[in-house]
């Protein structure tokens, strides 16, 4: 019988599965890179592309900007959503989560449609760098508000009042802002690399990158090699910002992840910082996103091509709800499981969020072209599993691994250590105490996981446009390729099905949110 | 053959290297109630951790009725396989099962049938004063009954050692005597022997004849609690008693 208290007893099992898991996230990257650096190097010049020099700047502007915007903005925006009640408070959080679950593009081509309604030049600021910047902001400023506002979120009622007593407002502000800003750095930056692996905004905006150039490499050069290459250099650059951030940081934020039973400080109702915090989360929410929906569902005023939206929505639902489902769950199954074997051990869980950050940061294309070449190298029988659409949903799940796991730490990190010990006296064995306290307490954290996992994995573009069997687009893969050709209501039609989609999820888990809280 | 629990030079390092228990010697006879006392991060509750089995000594060597039940690095015996329960300072209920279920599901490796379960489960629950909380959710209770659902899952699987670690802290004064003397009244009816880690004496005198006291990681004293504490050692008896002479009880 294996006893309950193995949950929470060390053992060497537990960095077997880390290992393993790590592995699994890192593995399709293997042959690639060995590939690439076994065959023999063309000439020195343009060994990476002519154009590679230009993307690599472009593509380093745009994340120190994106990292550094996101930062400075997020941090005080989130802190006063943590801090202090405000009208509408809990509305403007739960809007500002949807440029998290729809792809970036999408954003791109808002802001687009928006320049040229206002009938600005292409130098102005919606596009070129500046719209670049400012579509990939969206999200990442939205991801540092999150993770300022979870983190301010642990500030306990007493530690709040202390500070409150001795210096006021602008001291309690000052306290949180340096009890959060690990953890917001760290999300902060990795917002910036995760610029640095997509695609679509730059290409939209007219501000290349190097994912553009990966993809031009691959999809109209048809140079595996060559993509294979840039692929490799972008993972170099990625790595060389994403370690040391990770090694930094990490220790502050495994403790921070361990749920703690606290009596956390209730909303303050002061004026002054209720008005600014009004402002500010309205003024963010107006400039990420309002802005680029207005852009992008300004062409449906005129025309709502509907019925051919519809045929289009109706035609890759079965692919985009097969991916989404199929990374939900098994990121989600991977990362319990992951969260359940690194367990309460600081040293454990440190080394699992530096390897996760590495996973989130490492560019898509990477593992991605990692499965193309593995597929060359494998006999037929093996094609379900490396050239089918359960591939995509495998890839996309190891891409979000990381999101899964740290739900799951977190919802892991709150129970007892003695729940699982006081079993083990009773004699209750691992598969009962799972089957009966473990699993049910852990359930709704897990079915979260698996529908923020899904929603982020439809709107990671990359990945199914590099591995999808032919014919199987997924709805924003659809978007992303008759964007260029097909007339802009039926793409604002598209992106408008595609946005209420996600709307609609969130507002059905911001409902069961709220029903949980109030009862 | 001893009866009981017998601790041969024990100690426990954690990792990180903190040593919680060095070189500690003493038995616990099943006839009588032990208290363990000490201040804050003495190894109280290491003391019962390695007793239950729920860790191993770094070294020495522990012993349940005479037969090795742990040595260094390795437990010997699992903790089901002890007849102890234990109740948690935080006492640990299932917080998702009802209060029968939490009882039942402690019963559940006793693999009784179905009927017989239930029955011992409400008795239990009877014995506890709480058969009426049978259906609530441990959430749903003051931190009162809270205790005695503890109480009643471990008095369920009817064991012959129930470890207490200071499962009383945040009761209020009428509360925790109550529940004292309901455990007294209980450990003797179901003949249990208690171990009881805490760092107030007054709840040892309320249910134990003898004492061990600690103090980082070493015993300062141990022996009768009475004679123990008519001549103290330690400084958490000697405050104790100054306090029990302090009184105003005319």
């Amino acid at each position: 019988m294996i006893s309950s208290d193995t949950l929470e007893k060390s053992g060497r099992w537990r960095s077997v599965v880390l290992a393993i898991v790590f592995l699994m996230a890192f593995a399709p990257a293997f042959p690639l890179l060995w590939t690439t650096f076994s065959e023999a190097s063309p000439p020195a010049q343009g060994l990476l592309g002519s154009g590679f020099g230009v993307a690599i700047l472009h593509s380093l502007s745009i994340a120190i900007t994106v990292a550094a915007l996101s930062i400075f903005l997020g941090v005080p925006a989130g802190l006063l959503a943590a801090l202090y009640d405000f009208p509408g408070r809990r509305a403007l959080l739960a809007l500002l989560a949807i440029p998290l679950l729809v792809p970036s593009f999408l954003w791109a081509i808002g802001l687009s449609q928006l320049r040229i309604y206002l009938g600005l030049p292409p130098e102005s600021f919606l596009s070129g760098w500046a719209g670049t910047v400012l579509a990939f902001t969206a999200p990442a400023i939205s991801l540092v508000l999150y993770m300022t506002l979870l983190s301010a979120r642990h500030l306990s009622k007493n530690q709040v009042e202390s500070v409150r007593l001795v210096d006021g407002e602008r001291l309690l502000f000052r306290y949180a802002a340096r009890a959060v800003l690990p953890a917001a750095i760290l999300t902060g930056v990795l917002a910036g690399v995760l610029t640095l692996s997509d695609p679509g905004p730059g290409q939209i905006l007219g501000f290349s990158g190097v994912p553009y150039e990966i993809l031009l490499s691959f999809s109209a050069l048809y140079d595996f090699a060559l993509a294979a290459k840039q692929c490799a250099a972008l993972t170099g650059a990625v790595l060389f910002v994403s370690i040391p951030f990770a090694v930094l940081i990490a220790p502050n934020v495994a403790t921070g992840l361990l749920g703690r039973d606290i009596q956390q400080a209730p909303l303050s109702r002061n004026k002054t910082a209720s008005w600014m915090g009004l402002l500010a989360l309205g003024c963010i929410l107006v400039t990420t996103t309002v802005l680029p929906m207005i852009g992008i569902l300004r062409p449906l005023f005129t025309e709502f091509p509907a019925a051919r939206a519809f045929q289009e929505v109706s035609r890759t639902l079965s692919n985009t709800f097969l991916y989404a489902l199929c990374a939900g769950v098994i990121a989600t199954a991977l990362g319990f499981f992951l969260a359940i074997a690194v367990g309460r051990e600081s040293a454990l869980r440190r080394h699992a969020l530096i390897g996760l950050f590495l996973i989130l940061s490492l560019p898509p294309s990477l593992n991605a072209l990692g499965i193309i070449k593995i597929g060359t190298m494998i006999p037929a029988w093996l094609d379900p599993f490396f050239r089918s659409r359960f591939t995509v949903g495998m890839v996309l799940a190891l891409r979000f691994l990381p999101i899964a796991t740290i739900l799951a730490m977190r919802s892991f990190g709150s129970t007892s250590t003695s729940q699982a010990l006081v079993a083990a006296v009773h004699g209750v064995p691992l598969s009962l105490y799972v089957r009966r306290v473990l699993g049910p307490i852990l359930l709704p954290s897990a079915a979260l996981s698996c529908v923020i996992v899904a929603l982020l994995a439809t709107a990671e573009v990359g990945t199914v446009l590099l591995l999808r069997p032919p014919g199987a687009d997924s709805l924003p893969v659809q978007i992303f390729t008759v964007m260029a050709n097909a007339p802009e209501s039926l793409v604002a039609a598209l992106c408008f099905f595609y946005i209420a989609g996600a709307a609609a999820l969130l507002m059905v888990g911001w409902t069961l949110t709220e029903r949980r809280r109030i009862a | 053959m001893s009866t009981g629990f017998e601790l041969r030079s024990v100690s426990k390092t954690y990792d990180g290297g903190v040593l919680a228990l060095s070189q500690v010697s003493f038995e616990i006879d099943a006839r009588e109630n032990v208290a363990i006392l000490g201040p804050s991060g003495c190894g109280k509750s290491t003391v019962l951790r390695l007793m239950a089995g729920l860790e191993s000594p770094s070294s020495g060597q522990i012993l349940l009725n005479g037969t090795n039940a742990s040595e260094e690095g390795r437990v010997l015996l699992p903790p089901y396989r002890r007849n102890v329960t234990m109740v948690f300072q935080d006492l640990a209920l299932w917080p998702n099962l009802s209060v029968l279920d939490n009882v039942l599901l402690g019963i559940a490796a006793k693999s009784l049938p179905r009927q017989d379960a239930h029955r011992r489960a409400i008795d239990a629950l009877s014995l506890c004063k709480i058969e009426q909380l049978a259906p609530r959710k441990p959430a749903k209770i003051s931190g009162g009954q809270q205790q005695r659902v503890a109480l009643a899952r471990a008095l369920a699987s009817r064991p012959r050692f129930l470890f207490l670690d200071e499962p009383f802290s945040g009761l209020d004064l009428v509360t925790k005597m109550e529940l004292l003397s309901d455990i007294s009244r209980l450990a003797k009816k179901e003949e249990i022997t208690l171990a009881l880690v805490s760092h107030d004496p007054m709840e040892a005198t309320s249910l134990c004849q003898s004492a061990v006291v600690l103090n980082n990681g070493q015993i300062e004293e141990k022996g009768r609690l009475a004679d123990l504490l008519h001549e103290p050692k330690s400084a958490i008896l000697r405050v104790f008693k100054e306090q029990l002479k302090d009184l105003p009880l005319g």
